[in-house]
Order: C-alpha cells, then sequence, then structure tokens
C-alpha cells in the first residue's frame, strides 16, 4: 500500500462551550427540565417505592414486596371503586365524546348568533366544578329542585338523585359531561375547520345527503381529533375526583366511590401512603391499557 | 460593568440576610393550626392575641386548616411543613402511635406537682397513650340533645327532662315522626356522624372495641348477639320507624343535619356547644333547650363529646415555645375565652370559667353541658385506626339502612374489615 502523504491529523476546531447552539438551548430548558425532574419524575420514582412499602406518611417506611398489591387484588371495597370507576368513564367518555361532536358540526355551520352559541358551551368549562357542583346540588335537591320540579310538570314523582343508590352515578355523570362539553367543542371545532372543504364539494356533485358527508367525510376526517378527546377524557375519567367529592363524598353506600377518591382517603386520612401508592399504580395500569387499546383501535379503524 | 453588576447582587444578598436577622431578632414564631367556624376562629386569634400582649418575645402564625382537619393535617406532617402546635380532636392515640406528637411528660414535670390536676382526668385518659401524655385539651363539648319545644308540643309529645331514659327517648322520636310525616318533620337524626351512630351503639351496650382497643368488640362470639340486635335496631329505626331521613337522603336534600333541625325538619339533634354560637347570632324562630343524651338501657349514663385538644409536633423547632403557647391556651385565661364565646366548655376544673357558660342561660339548661361533663367516654378513641374504622361503620350502617344489606350483613362486613384493619395497624405500630 502505497502513502498518498504523511499529513497529520488536523486537530479538530473546538468552539467554547458559550458559543455552541446546543450549550444555550440546554441552559434555557434547564429550568424546565429541573422542574419536570423535581415535579414529576421525582413523585413517579417515590411513589413507585412506595407502592412496596409500609409508607404511612410520617415515619420510616419497610419495604413489603408485592402485599399492597395483592391485597388489593382481593379487596372488596378497591374492587368495587375500580367498578365505579369504569361505569363513571364508560358514562361520561363516550356520551361527552357524541354530544360535542353533534354541538361542534352544529356550532360550525353558518348560523345566527354562532358565536354566542359558542361562548355560552364554553362557558361551564371555565367555571371551577366546586361552584358547578353547588349550582347542581340545587338542582338536584330532592326537595324543591329544579329537576324535580320540571318532572312534577310532567307528572313523574320526585326523584333522589343524588341520594339515591342508582341514580347518584347517572347524575354525576351528567354533571361531568355538562361540565366538560365546552372543552370537546372547541377541540372538534378546530378538528372541524382543517377538514378539506373540496371534500364536501365532491361529496355534493356524488349527491350525498348531509348524513352521507357527516358520515363518510366528517367522521373520517375528524379521526385524530376523535382518539385524542376520547383518550384525554378517558384519562380524565379515571382520574375523577372533585365532583364526587364534592357532590357525593363517595356514597350513597359507596355507589360513587371511585378509585381516585379511594386513593385520596388512604392517603390521606387512613395514614396509608404506601397502600395507596400501589392504588395509584393498578389505576395508572388500567388507564395505560385503555389508552393503548383507544390507539390500537383507531390505527387499525384508519388502515 | 460585570464586575459592578456582581457587587450589586452580593450587596443585595447580604442586605437581605441582615433585613431577615433583624425581623427575626427577638422573637420567636410560634405556628399553630386552626379550624372551625368564624367564632371559633376570632375565638383562636384573641387567645393568641392576648398572649403576645403578655407574653412581647413571642409571635402567633395561624394555619388556617379549613373544614377537612384531618386530611391537611395529614399532609402538612407528611410534608414536614406541619405547625409547631396541631389541632387534634378526639384521636390523639392515632397521632401519637405514629410519632407525629411530642411526649409532653418533660413539659409538664417543669411546671410542678398537681399541674395536670386542673383538667378533667377522662379528657387527659384520651390524651395519654403507653402512659405519656401527648396532649392538653381545651374545650370538651359533650354530646346533648337539642330540641324543639314547638314541635314536641305541636305533636303532643311529652318535653324530655334530663333523667329520660333510652325507651322515652325513642318513644319521642317515633311519635314526632310518625305525627309529624305530613309535614316531613322527622325525630332525630342517629346517624349524622359516627359520633352520633356510636352514642345511640353505647346506649345499647355496644362497643365498637374492647377496652384497650385492639380488639373489635363486637366480632367478639359473645357480643355478637347484642351487636347484631343494635344493627337491626338502627333498621328499623330508619325502615319501619322512620325516625329520621337516611344521611343519604338528607344529602340529597342538600341540608346537613343541623340545618335540617334549623328548618325544622328534625325535632332533634345531637350536638355539642358548638351550635351555640350560631344559633346566638342567627336566633331561631322557634323555642328550644338542650336536654342531656338518654340514660342507657341498662340505666347507667355515659356521654360522648367533641375535644379539643393541643399536641406539639415532634418536628417542631420551637418545642420550648410552643409550650408555653399550649399552656396559655389550656390555663385560666384560655379557658376563659371559650367560655366568654359560649363555643365549648372548659376543658378543666376552672370554676370561674365554668360559671361564665352557666350565666349566659343560653340556653336554658346549659348546665347540663357541664352535669354531662362527668360522664364522658369514648374507648374507640383509643384505636390506632379509629377514622377507617369508624368510616366502615357508618358505610355498613348507611347500606343497612338504604336496605341494600341485612342488619347480619352489614354487621359481618364491618366485622371482617374492622378485624383485618385493626389488626393490620396495630401490627405496623407495634411490629
Amino acid at each position: 500500500m502505497r502513502k498518498t502523504g504523511n499529513a497529520v491529523p488536523a486537530q479538530k476546531y473546538k468552539k467554547p462551550i458559550t458559543q455552541r447552539v446546543g450549550f444555550w438551548a440546554f441552559l434555557f430548558l434547564l429550568p424546565t427540565i429541573l422542574g419536570f425532574i423535581v415535579f414529576v419524575i421525582w413523585p413517579v420514582v417515590m411513589s413507585t417505592i412506595y407502592s412496596f412499602t409500609n409508607y404511612d406518611g410520617v415515619r420510616a417506611y419497610q419495604f413489603v414486596g408485592f402485599k399492597n398489591y395483592t391485597k388489593l387484588l382481593t379487596n372488596k371495597e378497591f374492587l368495587g371503586s375500580l367498578w365505579n370507576t369504569l361505569y363513571f368513564a364508560v358514562g361520561t367518555v363516550p356520551l361527552g365524546c357524541l354530544l360535542a361532536i353533534f354541538v361542534a358540526v352544529v356550532l360550525n355551520q353558518k348560523i345566527h348568533l354562532k358565536n354566542f352559541y359558542r361562548t355560552c358551551f364554553f362557558m361551564p368549562t371555565v367555571v371551577s366544578m366546586i361552584a358547578v357542583s353547588v349550582v347542581w346540588q340545587l338542582v338536584f335537591n330532592a326537595n324543591n329542585g329544579l329537576a324535580n320540579s320540571l318532572l312534577g310538570h310532567l307528572g313523574i314523582p320526585p326523584q333522589k338523585w343524588l341520594g339515591s343508590v342508582t341514580q347518584a352515578m347517572p347524575t354525576v355523570i351528567f354533571i361531568t359531561v355538562w361540565k366538560g362539553l365546552g372543552t370537546n367543542v372547541v377541540i372538534f371545532l378546530a378538528g372541524l375547520t382543517g377538514v378539506n372543504s373540496a371534500l364536501f364539494e365532491a361529496a355534493e356533485i356524488d349527491g350525498a345527503g348531509a348524513w352521507d358527508k357527516f358520515w363518510h367525510v366528517t367522521i373520517p376526517s375528524l379521526r385524530p381529533t376523535i382518539t385524542f378527546v376520547l383518550i384525554n377524557n378517558s384519562i380524565g375519567s379515571f382520574q375523577a375526583f372533585d365532583q364526587i367529592y364534592m357532590l357525593t363524598g363517595g356514597g350513597p353506600a359507596k355507589a360513587t366511590q371511585t378509585i381516585s377518591y379511594l386513593i385520596y382517603k388512604n392517603a390521606f386520612e387512613y395514614f396509608k401512603q404506601g397502600y395507596a401508592s400501589a392504588m395509584a399504580y393498578l389505576l395508572f395500569i388500567v388507564i395505560m391499557i385503555i389508552s393503548l387499546a383507544q390507539l390500537r383501535i383507531s390505527s387499525n379503524a384508519k388502515n | 460593568m460585570r464586575k459592578f453588576l456582581s457587587l450589586v447582587l452580593v450587596a443585595t444578598l447580604l442586605m437581605s440576610v441582615f433585613a431577615f436577622t433583624a425581623s427575626a431578632d427577638g422573637e420567636t414564631t410560634i405556628t399553630i393550626a386552626v379550624s372551625g367556624s368564624a367564632s371559633e376562629i376570632a375565638l383562636r386569634k384573641e387567645t393568641g392575641d392576648l398572649f403576645c400582649e403578655l407574653n412581647p418575645q413571642y409571635s402567633v402564625e395561624w394555619i388556617d386548616l379549613g373544614d377537612d382537619r384531618v386530611t391537611k393535617t395529614m399532609t402538612l406532617i407528611s410534608s414536614g411543613a406541619a405547625p409547631d402546635i396541631l389541632y387534634i380532636n378526639e384521636n390523639i392515640v392515632t397521632y401519637a402511635s405514629r410519632g407525629v406528637l411530642e411526649p409532653l411528660g418533660e413539659y409538664v414535670a417543669r411546671e410542678g406537682e398537681g399541674y395536670l390536676d386542673y383538667f378533667y382526668p377522662s379528657l387527659l385518659a384520651l390524651d395519654t397513650w403507653q402512659d405519656e401524655l401527648y396532649a392538653l385539651p381545651q374545650e370538651v363539648s359533650p354530646y346533648l340533645i337539642y330540641y324543639n319545644k314547638d314541635l314536641f308540643e305541636k305533636y303532643g309529645v311529652e318535653l324530655p327532662t334530663d333523667d329520660w331514659t333510652f325507651e322515652q327517648w325513642y318513644e319521642a322520636c317515633k311519635s314526632i315522626s310518625s305525627a309529624g310525616a305530613a309535614d316531613g318533620v322527622y325525630g332525630q337524626n342517629v346517624m349524622g356522624w359516627a359520633d352520633q351512630a356510636l352514642m345511640v351503639l353505647s346506649r345499647m351496650g355496644v362497643e365498637v372495641y374492647n377496652e384497650d382497643a385492639t380488639q373489635i368488640w363486637t366480632a367478639q362470639p359473645e357480643n355478637y348477639d347484642k351487636a347484631l340486635e343494635a344493627f337491626t335496631f338502627f333498621a328499623n329505626a330508619y325502615l319501619e320507624d322512620k325516625i329520621c331521613p337516611t344521611p343519604s337522603e338528607i344529602t340529597a336534600m342538600g341540608k346537613a343535619f343541623d340545618q335540617a333541625f334549623r328548618n325544622q325538619l328534625l325535632a332533634m339533634d345531637a350536638a355539642g356547644l358548638w351550635n351555640l354560637p350560631t344559633y346566638l347570632d342567627e336566633p331561631l324562630n322557634f323555642n328550644w333547650d338542650v336536654v342531656m343524651s338518654p340514660l342507657s338501657t341498662d340505666g347507667t349514663r355515659t356521654n360522648r363529646a367533641g375535644i379539643l385538644n393541643w399536641g406539639i409536633y415532634s418536628g417542631s423547632n420551637n418545642k420550648d415555645a410552643a409550650w408555653e403557647l399550649l399552656k396559655f391556651l389550656t390555663g385560666h385565661e384560655g379557658q376563659m375565652i371559650v367560655a366568654k364565646y359560649n363555643m365549648a366548655l372548659p376543658s378543666a376544673y376552672d370554676e370561674e370559667a365554668n360559671q361564665l357558660i352557666v350565666d349566659s342561660h343560653f340556653p336554658e339548661n346549659v348546665e347540663a353541658f357541664i352535669k354531662a361533663n362527668e360522664f364522658i367516654e369514648q374507648g374507640d378513641s383509643f384505636s390506632v385506626a379509629e377514622d377507617e374504622i369508624n368510616t366502615a361503620l357508618m358505610a355498613e350502617l348507611n347500606s343497612m339502612v338504604l336496605g341494600l344489606e341485612s342488619p347480619e350483613e352489614a354487621l359481618n362486613n364491618f366485622n371482617d374489615f374492622a378485624v383485618e384493619t385493626l389488626e393490620e395497624a396495630l401490627d405496623s405500630i407495634y411490629g
């Protein structure tokens, strides 16, 4: 082999660290990264550790292996709360999504006072759940609430609503859907603006009616938005707490006690933070499975 | 320029350090939890102000726990940010057994012999765990029955007296509920919260725990029949005699029990003195008074009470200062302010303070509260899992009065849960 030369490899020029783009990018991101580590990563890691301990929030903890998890899987109260959480999610997510699509499609038409209606639908979103709960408690007051008054005009006897084992959860679901409708509507409206109008024109030329256009153009075009809303709402519904706390306190007879509420009780009232952390992780697994299933279903439908 | 900026920064830092030192110099700030109505907060602040006036080397910072005081206290403890003095009700053992509270033996010893003689022994007993005192009581509020005289008279029911029996009380509940059904009027709630249910249970000779709260009394085979009888009594009271709307019905009506009493939907309400300041500010528009809780079925008298205890947080950096404030709150000056507000009874043999309550004549039979003080007994306060087990008891009773469970199912479910929970809690504490 012939040497082409005896050149010494050139020393690579290194910019001072302060002149590198990456340094400044990292520096500006540092507060956010630190915040993320301290307020997200660290609690997640610690709660994972706690879930394998008997931590009571005060004293030093001892590792108990999978005891918290195995106990939960046979605990009637936990399983009952898991069932209630699923009931709540199944009640709120599809209903909230369907209603929001319907309202968004209507509000996307050229109608009079469109912005006024949009504001009206969005308004509950900006009101706190506490205030919303107080108002709806008055509406569903079993003695002299508006709901029973309306039923009375229809000849239907008064209902117990939040005081009934069978009606409490549907009532909470109704209030939650009402409260969250505005957010979903805004997301779907944004999704609708992205639908190519040429598709509607083409469908019209092909003789499609309103329903056909909705079913064959609007819905497929909104699929990514629908997936987003479904996943987002599912996660939110599995974490439902404030409306339960305010409206029913988990009652009557634990009929509305969800996992989040049970976690709260165990962690902050019963000195069982390790056990509550295990609950939180089981809830996380359930949410992850459901979110992955939704993504898979959506992906299959797209294909 | 850079050097100049650096100098400015260093100077600012030093100035802020000196400023902090100057403000902190000569004054110790004691943090203390507070909770309750506006009247209660005002009472605490008045006491704190007086303490600071007499002890200018201290200042007091109040940490408002809001209504959800157990949760907030727990959160503060978990985060290591608990105030120097904790506001705790009857469940001292729950906190003491987990190392949250500073033992007070050493501090009490400093005050000389006989210091504790000032307090009611029954209340000090509730503040003691494993022979060590962990808190001192400032207030005690025995549960009495508030009753609406007008409703009693309207429905032809004899007005109660302090020596009425359990049977007479129940007969009054039934008669009023029956006669008042058309007006939506009931007798009395017995399940507003755990204390109210436990009071009825104890009248029937039923306890939740054995004497040292290490076993579930209702789960002992020899006590089972008696416990079942008491559960059945609750079921009949709600489902057959309908002496009260169920707690969930009350929730559905959007009313708390005391509001139902105020709105004349309940003829009686079991509560402590804490209703008095409100009734003083917003007088009830009917004639009313209080009467002692009925005697137990065996003719003996016991009484439950709401108690306010102050304990020093074990992680406090100001324990000596905290003791000074705690001593003041529970001493004569503190008790006098409690009595002035009619919020509760002094927790001590303090004649002057007790006389203030008697002299208020609000209500007419206010002296019954003081009489009831002698009979306070609540063994469940010695439990290391009191809150969780009480919650389970109420949940089972609630399911039962809603007709979802038979008394036997409710009792069995409660026993299973309570035995397991207590064993676990004891195990986590004693190992």
